[in-house]
């Protein structure tokens, strides 16, 4: 786990892991669930910094799903055909011109 | 051969440079046709990050569409009295243990900030990132009263009201919540009823639809007929909501469009929604800029009252003296001005001297309008 310290203006906080990712605002990134800890928890992967997240809203989560996590709990699940299908409407607007 | 992870596109195929340019192109179509210029409301401060930190605004600007910042910061609109409350509270009692988000203790009050009050003796402050710290805090101690002052909207709630719903199980009895927790379909109404901001449709906050789902803003459509669209937070996919407010616009079809298809479903959270229910009982809330509105807010059901910090430590929630002259923090989240407009931005007001919330928190207007424009140096 990365244990890198917020950049809170000179509280110390050692009792917590704390990861900064722009405080408890919304987090654009989905991170990928790489084990379930038990206890409705799991380890949630952004590109190499693990976050223990809890999973419980998410009944049907399993390793390997890409998740939104928000203030520490797992909110939703990515779905990535309905990601590659915005994806391929990208490349049909390229065919968009003011000719139209 | 099964793919083993996402394509890298997956990921960064929302910020790629050609899908920029030709969305903003589809979008400058589409107000060519419509004649106008649209004023779209981003209700979600971080939707307003998106368009300062990607550079989208002059662009869309260009394209013949002006963006107006919403009320979608809960450390905003949480009024100063609820700061005094807990300040005082904290400064008089021993053995007080308040944790809360860290923007929230910098929120400067007529009683100070949290960050710059002296608790009694024993007592504390904690800065925590979920409400589960919250939790272990009052665990680890138990000669201790933790108090968790969360503020949030349908993203956050779902997490505070199971972490309360678990105090419960626990039967932990020094453990309670003050909570600023607000609805934002409710203010939305508040906002099209006053009539005060001309808009031409919303983008709705990706992640409360997360858990509120699609149904939610369907009388903004219905029986306002203002168009809109749930977004993501990726720079392509807020461009994305906004092309699909100005088709509603030309085509003259309002609706609650999806956007963010990838991670909202039609239902929402089903599981998240129903802690809600089970723990929590709207009311009539007070917003900072807006006032009360109806059904705007949560609170704890009276079956969970001893975990209610206002009912326990009998905290008085009423309006005190008015707000600080001159921080206009209030229009800012109507989207009546633009921080720019305060005459207090940049100039004694910034960062570092916040005088208002919207200056502190991470998805305030005036603190991110400060950061990614020129518009914070002194003139």
């Amino acid at each position: 786990m990365s244990k890198r310290r917020p950049d809170g203006h000179g509280q110390s906080m050692p009792f917590l892991v704390s990861y900064r990712l722009e405080e408890k605002m919304c987090l654009a990134v989905p991170g990928k669930v790489v084990s379930l800890e038990g206890n409705g928890t799991g380890k949630v992967d952004y590109l190499g910094t693990t976050v223990l997240a809890n999973l419980s809203l998410l009944p049907e989560v399993k390793v390997g799903d890409w998740v939104i996590v928000h203030a520490g709990f797992a909110i939703s699940r990515l779905d990535q055909k309905e990601a590659r299908r915005t994806l391929k409407l990208f490349k049909e607007l390229e065919k968009i011109s003011p000719a139209d | 051969m099964a793919r083993r992870k996402p394509s890298r596109e997956l990921l960064s195929g929302w910020r790629s440079a050609p899908t920029i340019r030709n969305l903003l192109k589809a979008i400058s179509i589409e107000t060519g046709t419509i004649g106008r210029p649209l004023r779209i409301m981003e209700v979600c401060g971080t939707h307003t990050m998106t368009l300062h930190r990607s550079g989208l605004k002059p662009l869309l600007r260009e394209a013949g569409v002006v963006m107006v910042s919403g009320p979608g910061c809960p450390v905003c609109i949480t009024p100063d009295y609820y700061h005094e409350a807990i300040i005082d509270l904290v400064t008089s009692r021993k053995n007080i243990l308040v944790a809360t988000f860290g923007d929230m203790t910098r929120v400067p009050t007529a009683r100070g900030s949290l960050q710059t009050t002296v608790p009694a003796p024993g007592s504390e402050i904690r800065i925590v990132y979920s409400p589960e710290e919250a939790l272990e805090l009052a665990v680890k101690n138990l000669e201790k009263e933790v108090i968790f002052f969360g503020a949030g909207f349908e993203t956050t709630i779902p997490a505070i009201a199971f972490t309360v719903k678990r105090a419960a199980a626990e039967n932990l009895k020094n453990f309670s919540l003050l909570a600023a927790l607000w609805l934002i379909p409710p203010a939305l109404q508040a906002i099209l009823e006053s009539g005060e901001v001309a808009i031409d449709g919303f983008i709705y906050p990706g992640h409360v639809s997360v858990i509120i789902g699609q149904q939610a803003y369907r009388f903004v459509a219905e029986k306002f007929g203002v168009p809109g669209a749930i977004a993501g937070f990726e720079p392509a996919d807020v461009l994305l909501g906004i092309l699909s407010v100005a088709r509603q616009i030309r085509l003259g079809r309002p609706e609650v469009a999806n956007e963010y298809r990838r991670v909202v479903q039609a239902e929402g959270n089903p599981r998240a929604l129903a802690l809600m229910e089970e723990m929590l009982e709207p009311y009539e809330a007070d917003w900072r800029g807006l006032g009360r509105i109806k059904i705007s807010g949560l609170r704890l059901r009276p079956r969970f009252q001893e975990l209610d910090a206002v009912r326990k430590f009998d905290l008085h929630l009423q309006p005190a003296k008015p707000l600080k002259l001159g921080c206009r923090c209030g229009e800012v989240l109507k989207g009546l001005i633009e921080p720019v407009d305060c005459p207090l931005f940049g100039r004694s007001c910034d960062p570092d001297h916040p005088r208002g919330p919207c200056m502190v928190s991470y998805e305030g207007a005036c603190l991110i309008e400060y950061k990614y424009s020129s518009g914070g140096r002194k003139q």
